[in-house]
């Protein structure tokens, strides 16, 4: 009796265990919660692959909360969207620490490599003005992975394609150009030869001619340095004698003076006139009178 | 192969039609069953289930860790063991211990002649012998197998937090991501149906020996192998019906 009841005990002891290991397991797996979220926003996207419930929402970069539905929208809901393409709603619960989001905050479907799983990404937005509702409904992003760049490549490929075809048309047709034009290219190379050669012979011509000048020049600079020496002398010399004149001229106007007024003068003497100084009627640039008054 | 369908279908009658017609099952030794296949059974596969969840971390780091994907190391750790080598690894061991226990338990009673006793004393043997060993298992492989997972997880956790610097909260969380109720739930059909396979088989065995100790021994050893066979079969039908039909 003693041992049935040890029996009875640890059986029962190990089936209740499993019961509720199997419970909690459940209920992880599961992922329901107890609390329901307060927070709440919705998210409609074009395409949502690689999202399901429970993957990770991140605000500005920091873990923020859950995908906790998804839900395909009716045709009358696309019809009503901003986004007709728009066909999945997907609500994501937000933890209490998050600020109130703004308005201008972009949702797009991003990973941290491209093994990583996707996550819902919230951009931080502008701060300051208005800010989402409670369980409001924005325009989501599609990420662009490797299969849509694949895809948008494809167009690009098939232009790079037929641009291709059309060069090596273009290159063929050159070819057969270049084939009848290469067989004319040898007498007008000649031709351009005995042009080159007559050049030559120009340019030759043109060097002694060059020398021939170089040395006129040289004599032509010899002999007008020489003449502009002999005459920044002479015209010296003639500086000194137009002074002298200046001074002989304006001295000239007092003699003329006195032979008019008495012409025996030159044989009687008189009073002496006082003539203006020889350094003043030289420092003058105008004609002074003869005679000081 | 007669013999089998013989048994199963007497089981069904003790087990679903008896009780209705007042020949009810004693309780008593079905908890003693349980202890002596289940939780007397439980360090051994505490111990598998640890190594295996281990061995699945390290050898999934080993190629994970050259792609630069050692997140995913929960998510493996966690969809075998739950889908896959938690029930068959831990199936395999009920079978090396208790399966084969069964099978040379009944089979020394056979050839000591007390199946014929029981008969005598219009005792049917499968009601006595045999229904408290099928419920036992029925209801300890499983609850050994949701122990197995939670030890395998263990054991990754273990590799992933001490060898490879996983946050302990970031791997609870991924392994719990990765998995979803079906995953659990199709290991514990698994382990149901292998825990039919296996003490039908080891009954079977043991109430069919023939000629004496020795038939004890390579009966033992047939239910043993047989075991393994039919319940490998059975978990590649399984998930083939589970994961790959669908």
């Amino acid at each position: 009796m003693k041992r049935n009841l040890s029996d009875y005990l640890v059986a029962l002891f190990v089936i209740a265990c499993s019961v509720v290991l199997l419970a909690a397991l459940t209920f992880a797996l599961s992922g329901y919660r107890l609390k329901k979220p307060r927070r709440t926003l919705q998210i409609n996207y074009e395409d949502v692959t690689g999202i399901k419930i429970h993957s990770e929402v991140r605000y500005a970069g920091a873990p923020a909360g859950r995908v906790i539905a998804m839900r395909h929208l009716t045709a009358k809901e696309r019809e009503a969207s901003a986004n007709k393409k728009d066909a999945v709603r997907v609500t994501v619960s937000l933890d209490e620490g998050i600020p109130p989001l703004p308005t201008d905050v972009t949702a797009t479907l991003s990973s941290d490599t491209m093994l990583s799983p996707k996550f819902v990404a919230l951009s931080a937005g502008t701060p300051g003005g208005q800010t989402l509702a409670n369980n409001a409904a924005i325009e989501g992003h599609p990420a662009y992975g490797l299969e849509q760049i694949t895809a948008a490549a494809g167009p690009l490929f098939e232009n790079a394609n037929r641009l291709l075809d059309n060069l090596n048309l273009t290159v063929k047709g050159l070819k057969v150009d270049l084939d009848q034009f290469t067989p004319k290219l040898g007498p007008l190379a000649d031709s351009l030869k005995l042009d080159v050669d007559n050049l030559q012979n120009v340019v030759k011509n043109l060097e002694g001619m060059s020398k021939d000048a170089d040395k006129v020049l040289g004599t032509a600079d010899t002999f007008i340095s020489t003449t502009d020496k002999q005459l920044q002398e002479q015209m010296k010399q003639l500086h000194v004698v137009l002074l002298n004149l200046k001074v002989v001229s304006t001295h000239a106007k007092a003699l003329v003076e006195a032979l008019a007024e008495k012409p025996n003068r030159i044989i009687f003497s008189g009073k002496p006139a006082k003539l203006t100084p020889e350094s003043e009627i030289l420092k003058s640039s105008k004609p002074l009178p003869a005679k000081k008054p | 192969m007669k013999n089998y369908l013989q048994l199963n279908l007497s089981l069904l009658y003790w087990i679903l039609i008896a009780p209705f017609s007042g020949q009810f099952f004693k309780i008593a030794p079905i908890f003693r069953q349980m202890v002596f296949i289940g939780v007397r059974a439980a360090p051994m596969v505490a111990l598998t289930a640890f190594s295996v969840g281990v061995t699945l971390a390290m050898q999934a780091a080993h190629s994970l860790q050259s792609l630069g994907a050692e997140m995913y190391i929960p998510d493996l750790v966690m969809i075998t063991l739950l889908r896959e080598m938690g029930p068959v690894l831990i199936a395999v061991i009920v079978i090396g211990r208790s399966g084969s226990a069964v099978a040379a338990e009944l089979g020394t009673m056979k050839v000591s002649e007390e199946i014929e006793a029981l008969e005598v004393m219009a005792i049917n043997p499968v009601q006595y012998l045999v229904v408290p060993r099928f419920l036992a298992m029925l209801v300890m492989l499983p609850a050994l197998t949701i122990f197995g997972n939670y030890i395998g997880i263990l054991g990754g956790w273990a590799v992933c937090r001490f060898a490879l610097d996983f946050n302990t909260a970031g791997y609870v969380m991924r392994a719990l991501e990765s998995a979803d109720t079906w995953d659990l739930y199709s290991g514990m059909i698994k382990s149901v149906v292998f825990a039919w396979i296996v003490i039908t088989i080891a009954c079977n065995a043991g109430l069919n020996v023939e000629g004496g100790a020795e038939g004890v021994g390579q009966s033992t050893t047939a239910s043993v192998v047989q075991a393994l066979l039919a319940m490998l079969v059975t978990n590649a039908v399984l998930t083939g019906i589970f994961f790959f039909s669908a």
